[in-house]
């Protein structure tokens, strides 16, 4: 067996619509390792619901090959089938005048689970995602945020090595969305390999290893979540609010880049770029601000979403190359 | 990877009656009692004496006691049986054909399955329906002489089942709630020789000769006439079968639709 | 605490709402009724639902009637006519009596019952634009079929036909207004306006003559505005013309309508109350 749990190679997806054809994905490669969880970022239609349909056996490729534990989605459908779950999530996929025990029991039937011990199985996935109480409630009259947990009950009921979940916390509430979040991390403790697309930063930021960004169809990054923060070039944003006469920053200056200056009725209000925020940054900042009359200031630490708008302007601007090939 | 009790996954006794206990659960919430005995019951009924009453006025009283017997299968496939048509229906409305396509159970197993629950209480109210109309329409010597038949009925029952889940899951993307049993339902009333007897009109010979129920009935009118009737009744059997394998050819195309465009919405 | 009342904001045109004539009344839900009417027809364009019930049960009816035994002339007309309204009743249900039906299967139920316009111009102007479409696939099919069949049927008042046909018009337009209502009572209003359509069949008067009916029920016929429209239109076409059935056709009309006013605020109230307007 292949040491990926997901393996993708030159995989590419066009669709027929009227007048022409749209290409949704084309020669993506990218790998999930064993127990990681790597999150797929990219803007609308850059194809990230193709790419997990596809390895859903939901799509067919156009090209190229995706694998799950060496086990080919097309050649091999039914063993995927088997060590995958899917959580496409949202308001429909549920047999809503059923109850959520109803809807568990029957797709875990379809899943694969065996007969022997299915009730305490049912009963342990309800339980785990916090719908115990609500099991023998019909599904309509359920929020999004239990709607989502049910979807995620379903998609790990036949205890699968590898997850892929669709946006699974869009419209949720923040502390249901973080709620979710931990059952999600408590995938990876488990030994499951997660491949996670979302447009929620904090869902990467929390939850993810690795990074993949699709772009215009193609897999324009693939990198640490760590690495991915030094992507924007930058690690902290500070804000010098004055008067008087603004301080002067020379360009190329090592830490600091001025991102904007704003005058007005004699204050203004600097926001720098700090390439590493550090104590002696802090320094260095303090000295450049000597002699200038300062009424505040603020710093915040860089924001994923942050990094992901210089990446996506920075893709808008030069258009993807080779995966990992974005840079500062 | 984690262990898991899937040794003998595939197409197992125990898969299958969980589908139908699912259908089961189904059927009671689509099909909650107040509404099966208040609604689709005097529904049967009035489907009966109407085309029986129909019967005499149109063309006298031999007419009335043909048109009571093919009442009878009307009643019970375009009202009844009909209501099988809600399992393919229900995975387009609540977007769950994904997960049955991609289960570990064939599709038209998880499809067939969930439908006998709907079979079978359709058959029980069309005993009871059988038995009401027969009552006010004072046929009840005819109604105890149509009792031996009743497995013809229930071979008519089947094939238009079947005929009529083939047909929505075919017709899944354009309105198949309404569509499929209405089309279904006026074929069976022009064309199955419930009301116009076979020999009137060449074209609607034609057409019922491929449908469910019209060689069911011939056997039935046979039989009750003391006339040979198994020919007409392999007949009814034959397409039973054929209609069967329509609804797995129309699974097929569905799930291949689905894999090659990437959605089950069917919109 | 202070017991001062918050004044609700003026609305922008709450000096204009005050200043509305009763001819601008009129004007807004002439409006508001047309407006609703064109919607309900673009939305049923291409609808299968119409061609099915409009088109195929005419056929089926009329061949079934007039093939089990051919009528004479006199006799054709009345099965022409009464095979046109019976299916003209079994298309009601699913067409205008559907306008709600369709709302709740595309989300927009909560918007038609809680928006500025009145809802049951909404509703109303809804059902005529569904009806228009029943009524002309009925119709054209019910003449494409006589045509086919070479039924001996002769046409001897066309001006009062055609008045006929409007009273028709109206009164689907209502009965399918109120039998609307039923989507806001009930999930399964389905099932229950399927229900309705043998009722009619059997007890009004229209393919089963009233006399075949038990002594004791020979006063329901009287009740459905089709049974004197059936009687009109067939005194039309053969030559018997009568004003009485078609009087009393527009008058059960306006009780229909008046009804289906008050049921369909009932029924609102009672969604409301439920929680159950936004359930699909």
């Amino acid at each position: 067996m292949s040491d990926a749990a997901i393996e993708v190679e030159s995989l590419g997806r066009t669709f027929k619509v009227r007048g022409g054809q749209v290409v949704a994905l084309k020669n993506v490669d990218m790998r999930v390792g064993r127990g990681e969880i790597v999150g797929l970022l990219g803007s609308n239609g850059a194809g990230k619901t193709t790419l997990t349909k596809i390895l859903a056996t939901l799509l067919l490729p156009s090209s190229g090959t995706a694998r799950i534990f060496g086990h080919d989605v097309t050649a091999d459908p039914r063993e995927v089938r088997r060590m995958i779950g899917v959580v496409l999530g949202g308001d429909r996929g549920l047999y809503s005048k059923l109850n959520g025990r109803d809807n568990l029991r029957f797709f875990a039937m379809l899943a694969g689970v065996g007969r022997r011990g299915l009730a305490e199985r049912l009963d342990a996935a309800l339980d785990r995602v916090g719908l115990t109480e609500v099991a023998d409630r019909a599904v309509e009259t359920y929020s999004k945020g239990m709607r989502q947990r049910l979807h995620l009950a379903i998609g790990m009921i036949n205890e699968p090595p590898v997850m892929l979940l669709d946006e699974p916390t869009v419209g949720l509430d923040p502390v249901e969305a973080e709620r979710l979040r931990r059952d999600i991390a408590g995938l990876r403790d488990g030994g499951t390999s997660v491949l996670l697309t979302s447009h929620y930063l904090l869902d990467i930021e929390r939850l993810a290893d690795r990074v993949v960004i699709l772009a215009d169809g193609e897999a324009a990054a693939d990198v640490d979540v760590a690495e991915f923060a030094k992507l924007a070039g930058y690690t902290a944003i500070v804000t010098v609010r004055g008067m008087g006469r603004p301080p002067e920053f020379e360009s190329g200056q090592s830490q600091f880049t001025v991102d904007d200056l704003s005058e007005s009725g004699g204050l203004w209000t600097l926001r720098l770029r700090v390439r590493d925020w550090s104590v002696e940054s802090f320094g260095s900042l303090g000295s450049a601000l000597g002699g200038v009359d300062i009424l505040g200031v603020d710093v915040s630490p860089l924001r994923l979403e942050d990094v992901y708008s210089h990446v996506a302007a920075q893709l808008a601007a030069n258009g993807p190359s080779k995966a990992g090939e974005v840079h500062p | 990877m984690t262990t898991l009790d899937l040794a003998s996954a595939r197409l197992s006794w125990w898969r299958t009656v969980e589908a139908i206990r699912h259908g089961w659960r189904e059927h009671g919430v689509t099909y909650p009692p107040a509404a099966v005995v208040f609604a689709t019951v005097p529904k049967g009924v009035l489907q009966i004496v109407f085309f029986t009453v129909l019967g005499g006025v149109v063309a006298g009283p031999d007419q009335r006691q043909y048109a009571f017997v093919g009442g009878l299968a009307l009643a019970l496939t375009t009202t009844n049986v009909v209501t099988v048509i809600s399992v393919p229906f229900a995975d387009k409305y609540f977007s769950t054909f994904w997960r049955i396509r991609t289960g570990d159970v064939p599709a038209v197993v998880v499809l067939y399955a969930r439908a006998v629950p709907y079979l079978l209480v359709a058959f029980g109210l069309f005993i009871v329906e059988a038995a009401i109309a027969a009552a006010i329409l004072g046929l009840e010597g005819l109604a105890v002489r149509v009792l031996p038949w009743l497995w013809i009925f229930a071979i008519m029952a089947c094939g238009y089942a079947m005929l009529g889940i083939a047909a929505a899951t075919l017709t899944i993307a354009k309105r198949a709630d309404a569509l499929a049993p209405n089309v279904l339902g006026y074929l069976t009333m022009l064309c199955s020789g419930a009301f116009l007897p076979p020999g009137q009109v060449r074209w609607v010979d034609a057409i019922g000769s491929v449908l469910p129920v019209r060689h069911g009935l011939a056997a039935v009118h046979a039989a009750m006439d003391g006339g040979p009737w198994a020919r007409q009744a392999l007949l009814e059997l034959t397409i039973c079968l054929v209609s069967a394998v329509l609804g797995l050819f129309a699974v097929r195309v569905q799930a291949r639709r689905a894999t090659r465009y990437g959605h089950d919405d069917f919109d | 605490m202070s017991d001062q009342r918050i004044a609700a904001p003026s609305s922008p045109d709450a000096g204009v709402r005050e200043s509305l004539t009763p001819g601008d009344r009129v004007r807004s839900a002439a409006w508001t009724f047309l407006t609703a009417a064109r919607t309900e027809q673009r939305a049923m364009q291409g609808n299968p639902l119409v061609l099915i019930n409009g088109g195929f049960l005419p056929i089926a009816l009329l061949v079934i009637s007039v093939e089990t035994r051919r009528p004479t002339s006199g006799r054709a007309a009345e099965i022409v006519v009464s095979v046109m309204l019976t299916a003209l009743w079994a298309c009601t249900i699913w067409t205008s009596g559907g306008v709600l039906r369709r709302e709740r299967t595309y989300g927009t139920l909560a918007s038609c019952v809680c928006g500025v316009a009145s809802p049951t111009v909404i509703l109303f102007g809804k059902s005529f634009g569904a009806t228009l479409y029943g009524v002309g696939m009925t119709l054209a099919t019910t003449l494409g079929t006589v045509l086919v069949l070479r039924l001996p049927v002769a046409v001897a008042q066309p001006f009062w036909i055609a008045v006929g046909l409007v009273i028709v018009v109206v009164s689907a337009t209502t009965l399918g207004a109120l039998m609307s209502c039923l989507f806001l009572l009930t999930r399964n209003g389905l099932i229950w306006s399927g229900a309705l359509m043998y009722p009619v069949f059997v007890l009004g008067g229209l393919l089963l003559p009233p006399d075949v009916l038990p002594v004791w029920l020979r006063w329901a016929p009287q009740l459905l505005s089709l049974h004197w429209i059936n009687e009109f239109l067939s005194g039309a076409i053969g030559g018997g013309l009568s004003f009485t059935p078609l009087s009393v056709a527009v008058l059960l009309t306006i009780v229909y309508g008046v009804l289906a006013w008050f049921t369909y605020r009932w029924s609102i109230d009672k969604a409301r109350q439920r929680g159950t307007l936004d359930y699909a």
